[in-house]
């Protein structure tokens, strides 16, 4: 009782003290969200991708930052294999798009429409069905104003956005999807694949197909089945930019312990004659120090709510001004940050505390 | 914890020295003090500013330790005693009534006197009846929801000293408990400060400069310099 007394007796400063916890949770659950959202986004189109073997060049774990180049022929060689249902040729590169007098980069990804290789979702239109067609990822769309049936230029070729797709924006670019021709065709290199994607009439053969292709053509290819080629590439993700997310996670963190201190310290100061009165009259050591931390508890719990209830109406501003920036905020993140909260109050509150016995009874006596 | 016998001195300072160290240079504050305070009495202390009153009661309370000398309270010796005990008789059995009130702010009046009984180990919902009862005592039951700022520093200091009742405290340490008070909260207060020795049998040790605390006073210790030079009979007897 006494803690929300006090705290409420300034309604301004606990206000600003509430928001600017608040504000520190936010900012922690909407890194927490962009580091999330960039691990999965970058890595969605492979997670999505129905491949069980993915053939590369050899010595490239990954897409996400490894190079490969491969001559589309191989397709007919690998298809002689009875146990593989199908092979498709995927050519992806970065290319400048041109969306009306803005010059965006795409990771322009060619593929044989109907095949694997394709968009994951298609959220509005459809996927490509041939040459002058393309499909953008809605996120990039959304930043450049982009709708189905508008045109878009690559490298002088006029194109119609015949699609929408999601799960294809990777943060730092977007994918978008054309014919595998018309991208052979930009490269001026016809024939040309980044990878292929193997589909098995029997998943439980990967091994097995993937030993024997390695049989048949030793070193031209680094194969992998589907879900460590997927770590491969989470591994590449979390070892780019996504640690700087965490790190400004952290210190977001640091700086909570460090308001919370502080108002509590202040806390204290200012209320140091009350602490002096409750000693004289018989005060336990035990229960001022218990004032304080609840005190710390209750700010920081309060400052929580009101940071959660921001937070999506935080979000769906920043995707306005930003479509590309996606954070994607968990219950994980919430129960994560929520502990932590706890965790740094009652730490802030115990820190805080020691104050408390150092206020001595004669400040009180005349 | 032994009872309040009226027998048995409730305060018993013998040969009380405080001495405090500044700067490397020591200032004595109380040298040689006796005095044996007894329940049902009023005891004065009279003496100018930094005569060492204030000191006296503090080390009286137990929040400070004397250089030499020893305080015993309801006949127990303080030094003693750990600190956790020393809590435990503050909480019990000692109320404090001082010119700035000691009041929580934050607090209503019920809700002040609440807390004393929290920490005295009284628990339950028995709690709020017994701080109305005290209020009801000191004449301001209808002051219960009000908290000390919106009170006359009268009512505030009745609430301090209901405080003390509600606990049913043997010794009330009263520190110019009028000083902040016109002439007749004053005299009120000094009335019931009076009758909590005289019909409540409680030991009420006070320092004032109010002279009309002679009239009721058992006894009158004149202070100088930390001593007490003199000791006399008042009014009351």
């Amino acid at each position: 009782m006494y803690v929300l007394r006090v705290l409420t007796t300034h309604p301004v400063r606990l206000l600003l003290t509430l928001a600017g916890i608040a504000l520190c949770v936010v900012l922690i659950l909407f890194i927490l969200g962009v580091y999330n959202g960039v691990a999965t986004g970058s890595v969605e189109y492979v997670r999505q991708t129905p491949a069980d073997i993915w053939v590369l060049q050899a010595n490239t774990k990954n897409i996400m930052r490894g190079t490969s180049v491969l001559p589309e022929e191989y397709c007919t060689e690998l298809r002689r294999d009875t146990r593989i249902a199908s092979v498709t040729a995927v050519l992806l590169f970065l290319a400048s798009i041109e969306v009306d007098n803005h010059e965006a980069t795409v990771l322009l990804t060619g593929y044989v429409p109907g095949a694997a290789g394709g968009p994951p979702r298609i959220t509005s239109g459809r996927e490509v069905r041939g040459d002058g067609e393309i499909v953008l990822d809605r996120a990039f769309a959304a930043k450049y104003g982009v709708s189905v049936g508008r045109r878009v230029r690559i490298h002088g070729d006029s194109l119609t956005v015949v699609g929408l797709s999601s799960g294809t924006n990777a943060f730092v670019t977007q994918y978008a999807f054309v014919t595998l021709p018309f991208e052979q065709s930009i490269v001026a290199l016809p024939g040309l694949a980044s990878f292929f994607i193997i589909k098995l009439r029997n998943r439980s053969e990967a091994d097995a197909v993937m030993r024997d292709i390695e049989r048949e053509f030793p070193n031209r290819f680094s194969l992998h089945a589907h879900e460590p080629f997927l770590d491969n590439n989470i591994r590449e993700v979390e070892a780019g930019i996504l640690p700087l997310f965490f790190a400004i996670a952290l210190i977001g963190g640091v700086v909570l312990a460090i308001i919370l201190s502080l108002i509590l310290s202040v806390n204290i100061l200012e209320r140091r004659r009350d602490f002096a009165i409750m000693t004289l009259i018989g005060s336990p050591t035990g229960y001022l120090r218990r004032v304080v931390v609840v005190q710390a508890f209750v700010i920081a719990v309060a400052a929580e709510c009101f940071g959660l209830l921001a937070l999506k109406p935080l979000l769906l501003l920043i995707e306005t001004i930003s479509p590309e920036v996606s954070a994607m905020v968990t219950l994980g993140h919430i129960v994560m940050i929520s502990i932590a909260v706890i965790v740094i109050s009652t730490l802030s509150g115990l820190l805080a505390s020691r104050r408390v016995r150092r206020i001595s009874t004669s400040e009180v006596f005349a | 914890m032994i009872p309040a016998d009226p027998h048995r001195p409730t305060v018993l300072l013998r040969g009380v020295t405080k001495r405090f160290v500044s700067h490397g240079n020591e200032y004595p504050a109380l040298t040689d003090v006796d005095l044996a305070a007894y329940p049902g009495q009023l005891q004065l202390l009279l003496g100018p500013s930094g005569s060492g009153k204030t000191t006296l009661f503090t080390i009286a309370a137990g929040f400070v330790s004397p250089t030499a000398g020893s305080v015993a309270l309801f006949g127990n010796e303080l030094h003693g005693l750990g600190p956790r005990m020393l809590q435990r008789l503050r909480a019990m059995r000692i109320g404090f009534v001082f010119q700035t009130f000691l009041l929580i702010e934050a607090f209503t009046a019920a809700e002040n006197i609440d807390l004393q009984l929290r920490f005295a180990g009284i628990r339950g919902s028995g709690i709020r009846e017994r701080s109305l009862e005290a209020l009801d005592l000191v004449g301001i039951p209808q002051l219960a929801g009000k908290r000390p700022n919106e009170l006359s520093h009268g009512e505030r200091q009745r609430v301090a000293i209901a405080r003390s009742m509600a606990i049913d405290a043997d010794l009330l340490i009263a520190d110019e408990p009028t000083a902040s008070l016109g002439t007749e909260q004053g005299a009120a207060i000094i009335r019931l400060l009076h009758s909590c020795a005289t019909e409540h049998g409680k030991c009420v040790l006070v320092a004032s400069h109010d002279l009309r605390l002679r009239a009721f006073a058992d006894v009158i210790h004149t202070m100088e310099n930390g001593r007490i030079t003199g000791t006399e009979q008042g009014g009351a007897r």
